[in-house]
């Protein structure tokens, strides 16, 4: 961002836990066993308002749920959430109600989230009437407005329409409006173009952006696509069965990858540029373990093809490699050991170090 | 326009749909050849009528739909021509074969993989021995790299690229020459498919394969296409050398569909969508479909669809814009 002071960030996620119990066989009850999906699992991060963080993995790494936790749709196991310096894990009735018109979410498939039997207007009515901002007359004002600024003109075309009789662009820029009526300050984006087509997602993307720039709204974007995180996001966090691998800006993370599971998602994503050099693409084969009770260890052990011994008994914590740069392997962290007394800080950094002083 | 020898060649194709009182003109005169051993990408966004094509080489299509024109030329034989029980017995499957993104509505969830299997090599080949469809079948899946477990596994069992690799046996058992593969990795995690299309170049080397690749991803058609076909709204609009199309592409949608694809290296500029919709296909605009959208229309665009102009060899585009191009040959 710009060169302004730091400020509290609006969110701080610390050892963000979220099970899911499995359900018991006979035997496991009579053994008192218990099972659960680690499906969100220390997970630990800053936003500041106004970010884009972007979360990357593949289907069931845990960042949908991690988007659900951070609106509190769904309530985490252990750990802390605190938006705007307050602890918002443990909200309930009305307090979790005033988080609510603050924090918003959008899905993947905006016909499943609007009253296929409500018209757009009230849909759109309704998050305002929930909040009971203004007066009628006042809302629907509001709701117009919004209309007309996101392209959708003129409103009255669509305000009496109903979800089935727009595509899935149109109706996923007003399940964006809907969302952006309330000012939220955080807007959790779960896959929100993956089931347009190409020529759609790029509109619908500019208006996240655009309403981002507009409003200073942060917002937590969920992709399973690299590319799309690299263009929308300033931030990326690689999630892997639950945890973080690597978390960065995106020129750090992109265009330097260092764990090797971000390494191999982007040398493995189809991609219309050049071809990168032979050699360069890391495999990763077989298909990720069961989430259920998972031991210690980094989870990628199994498939990683620098896997040590180490790597199987104890679970790589994130540790910083670079300015806003942090790793969870236990490879980077040596090889940094070995190299950092040698080599001094790799010339091809971008980023200008930071003046520690000023005179 | 026609390449020397081609295995499949489809000429003005057109597929109705009805619906209700109206008809829906899903695909409307398509021209397509593909030489034996190459592999053609297919790209298009939803409704553009690819996977209509795809069905329509292979008879595949739900009842409401008609061929209305048009020939499906292949390896000598019209298929557009042949009789439903003909086109069974000796072709589908055997000579071209095809799959599909949703596989596992294809197998039965209470069936062992190895037993379906063999059921269908049964059903398509009746002259083998039990002992020789055996073969067949471990030798099948060993090409697609799957263990020999899979097939004593129910469906459920398997993970998504598994069961990629399992219909894909399922489609080669017959040793066919042509495989469809419509949107066949689409539902897959990144490092999957990149894994399971690296062994689809390996067995289209292995079975001498020639293939249709449908995408709606024009990073799948770069990673496994030589030459890329563009379809918008049931016309055909350009065909080109993969290099060329990526480099240089011609028709305005296809320029448009490259810029709003988000890159992974280099430049990120801002992305550019393409405004408007889909025309309705009950009553598809005259002329060129994608004139109502297109930032060079011009009056004529509506008047009649426009001719296919070559504008480099096998290079071909559906655009007035190119209609004094210099090297264009009659």
């Amino acid at each position: 961002m710009s060169g302004l002071p730091p400020t509290e960030p609006l969110l701080q996620v610390t050892d963000l836990r979220c099970l899911f119990p499995v359900r018991r066989g006979l035997l496991d009850v009579l053994a008192r066993r218990r099972h659960a999906i680690h499906a969100v699992d220390a997970v630990t991060f800053d936003l500041q308002a106004g970010e884009v963080l972007a979360l990357v993995g593949e289907s069931g790494c845990g960042k949908s749920t991690t988007g659900r936790l951070l609106v509190r749709m769904l309530k985490p196991t252990s750990g802390e959430i605190r938006f705007r310096g307050r602890d918002i894990a443990n909200l309930a009735g009305s307090e979790l109600k005033a988080f609510r018109r603050e924090a918003q979410i959008i899905f993947q498939n905006p016909f499943e989230v609007f009253d296929p039997r409500q018209t757009i207007g009230s849909s759109l009515r309704q998050a305002l009437d929930i909040h009971a901002i203004g007066t009628p007359a006042q809302r629907d004002q509001r709701v117009h407005e919004a209309l007309e600024g996101a392209g959708l003109s003129p409103p009255a075309a669509f305000l009496a329409r109903y979800p089935h009789e727009l595509s899935g662009g149109q109706l996923q820029r007003i399940a964006t409006v809907r969302a952006m009526l309330l000012e939220p300050r955080l807007l959790v984006a779960d896959e929100p173009v993956s089931m347009l087509d190409v020529s759609v997602r790029a509109e619908i993307l500019n208006h996240l952006l655009d309403l981002r720039g507009r409003y200073g709204t942060a917002i937590v974007f969920i992709t399973h696509d690299i590319a799309v995180a690299r263009y929308v996001a300033t931030r990326v966090a690689v999630m892997y069965l639950g945890a973080f691998m690597e978390i960065g800006t995106v020129e750090e993370v992109i265009d330097r990858p260092r764990h090797p599971y971000t390494r191999a998602l982007l040398t493995n994503t189809l991609s219309i540029d050049e071809e990168l050099p032979s050699g360069e693409r890391i495999e990763i084969s077989g298909d990720p373990p069961s989430p259920v009770n998972l031991g210690a260890g980094c989870r990628l052990a199994g498939r990683c093809p620098f896997t040590m011994d180490r790597c199987r008994t104890e679970t790589p914590r994130l540790r910083p490699v670079g300015p806003d740069h942090r790793v969870a392997c236990h490879l980077v962290e040596e090889t940094n050991a070995i190299a950092s007394p040698a080599i001094p800080a790799p010339p091809q950094s971008a980023t200008p170090p930071r003046p520690s002083s000023r005179v | 326009m026609t390449t020397p020898n081609p295995l499949l060649h489809v000429q003005d194709l057109s597929v109705v749909y009805r619906a209700g009182e109206g008809a829906i003109h899903a695909v409307q005169d398509v021209t397509l050849s593909l030489e034996r051993g190459r592999s053609l990408g297919l790209v298009g966004e939803s409704g553009s009528g690819k996977s209509t094509v795809a069905a329509a080489i292979l008879r595949l299509l739900p009842e409401n739909a008609r061929i209305t024109s048009g020939s499906i030329v292949f390896d000598g034989t019209d298929l557009a021509e042949l009789s439903d029980r003909n086109l069974d017995r000796l072709w589908r499957w055997r000579q071209l074969a095809i799959v599909f993104q949703r596989s596992l509505s294809a197998l039965s969830p209470v069936h062992r993989v190895g037993h379906q299997l063999d059921d269908v090599l049964k059903l398509r080949e009746p002259g083998l021995t039990e002992a020789q469809r055996q073969e067949r079948i471990v030798g099948i899946l060993r090409a697609v790299r799957l263990p020999d477990r899979v097939l004593r596994a129910y469906p459920f069992e398997l993970s998504g690229g598994m069961m990629q690799r399992t219909m894909i046996a399922l489609a080669l058992l017959c040793t066919p020459p042509f495989l469809i593969l419509d949107e066949a990795t689409t539902a897959l995690d990144v490092i999957t498919q990149a894994e399971i299309l690296r062994e689809m170049e390996r067995l289209r080397a292995e079975f001498e394969l020639t293939t249709l690749v449908i995408s709606h991803d024009v990073g799948v058609i770069n990673a496994i296409a030589d030459s890329v076909a563009v379809m918008y709204a049931g016309q055909l609009m350009e065909v080109a050398p993969k290099e060329r199309f990526f480099s240089a592409p011609a028709h305005p949608y296809s320029k448009a569909l490259i810029a709003s694809v988000p890159r992974l290296r280099g430049q990120s500029g801002r992305l550019t969508g393409i405004p408007g919709t889909l025309p309705e296909l009950h009553n598809p605009p005259p002329g060129c479909r994608f004139a109502p959208r297109c930032p060079h229309a011009m009056p004529r665009c509506s008047a009649a669809p426009p001719p296919l102009y070559q504008i480099a060899p096998r290079h071909t585009v559906r655009c007035v814009l190119y209609d004094q191009h210099p090297e264009q040959r009659p």
